[in-house]
């Protein structure tokens, strides 16, 4: 080792943690442990509080089915009435394809006659 | 078949492995480490306190993967070196002190021997992050060139390199700073 080799291992020598250091770390690892997330809040640490719970949970349930159901309901309807246009349609345009067919048909029988 | 001592890729030594002491013991144990590291890297109270404190908290978040008393060792050394280098380069909080920045040191600095050490350690601050890091750990540390390698994933070879570059660097800086003080003086 040179000599400034040794002297660089003297100014850099450990130097001690500033005072309650450790004390200082160990309080915010706690801290960090009490630390909890936001969902967690929202659960009731006792049990009596949970079953305070309980009818406005059910309440919110059927609610939510029922909303459900009503949307599922229109759903159907909506679909029911695009099927039934559908259909009609289709059998208005084949009436008018058989209408259109039959003109076209006398046309010819009158032009036919004309040439004889 | 007696156990043979092997350094591994991490630079933890496989054999003569200690139980895994509890967090506040490798707190009050190493404490003195981490904030030497950090001060003598950032040379500012508060902020190597604070990152000494951060490293710690980052070690109970990880205590689960901690295999042994050496990993603990390797492990805060690593960490604390890689964030001292970060927060520099973040913060741009660069106490590179140039030459003709530092403090004047006065002739008893050439005397007496802490005040040369107070003047040396400015000296080490004022150099480039990663060379500044390797002597930090060689000479704070008493690290091997091996184990600083691992610790700041760098080639031994070019850990050597950076290390001697540094001691030029600081032997121009003293032998210049020398020569200012005896014209000085003259």
């Amino acid at each position: 080792m040179t000599e400034l080799e040794q002297q660089l291992a003297k100014a850099l020598a450990r130097r001690d943690a500033p005072a309650g250091f450790s004390d200082r770390v160990l309080a915010a690892v706690q801290q960090s442990n009490r630390r909890v997330p936001w969902w967690r809040k929202m659960v009731p640490k006792s049990s009596a509080s949970a079953w305070r719970l309980v009818p406005a949970t059910v309440a919110l349930v059927i609610a939510m089915s029922g909303a459900l159901y009503q949307h599922h309901e229109k759903a159907e309807e909506g679909e029911t009435a695009k099927r039934q246009l559908i259909a009609a349609m289709k059998i208005a345009g084949e009436k008018l394809h058989t209408a259109q067919q039959r003109v076209v048909e006398i046309g010819e029988i009158r032009t036919n006659e004309g040439s004889y | 078949m007696s156990l043979l001592i092997s350094a591994t890729r991490n630079g933890v030594e496989a054999a003569d492995r200690m139980p895994l002491p509890g967090f506040a013991e490798v707190v009050e144990m190493h404490q003195s480490m981490v904030f030497s590291i950090a001060w003598h890297f950032l040379r500012d109270q508060s902020a190597a306190e604070e990152l000494a404190q951060d490293v710690f908290l980052q070690l109970h978040r990880s205590w689960a993967s901690m295999q042994s008393a050496e990993h603990i060792v390797f492990w805060l050394r690593k960490v604390t070196s890689n964030r001292c280098i970060d927060v520099v380069r973040r913060r741009k909080l660069r106490h590179e002190t140039s030459l003709e920045e530092a403090a004047e040191p006065t002739s008893l600095e050439r005397i007496q021997d802490p005040l040369l050490s107070a003047y040396l350690g400015r000296m080490v601050a004022s150099l480039p992050e990663k060379q500044r890091m390797l002597v930090v750990l060689r000479y704070q540390e008493g690290m091997e060139l091996e184990e600083i390698a691992n610790a700041l994933s760098m080639n031994v070879s070019t850990v050597k390199t950076q290390i001697s570059r540094a001691l030029d660097l600081l032997k121009a800086k003293m032998a210049n700073r020398l020569k200012h003080d005896l014209e000085a003086e003259a």
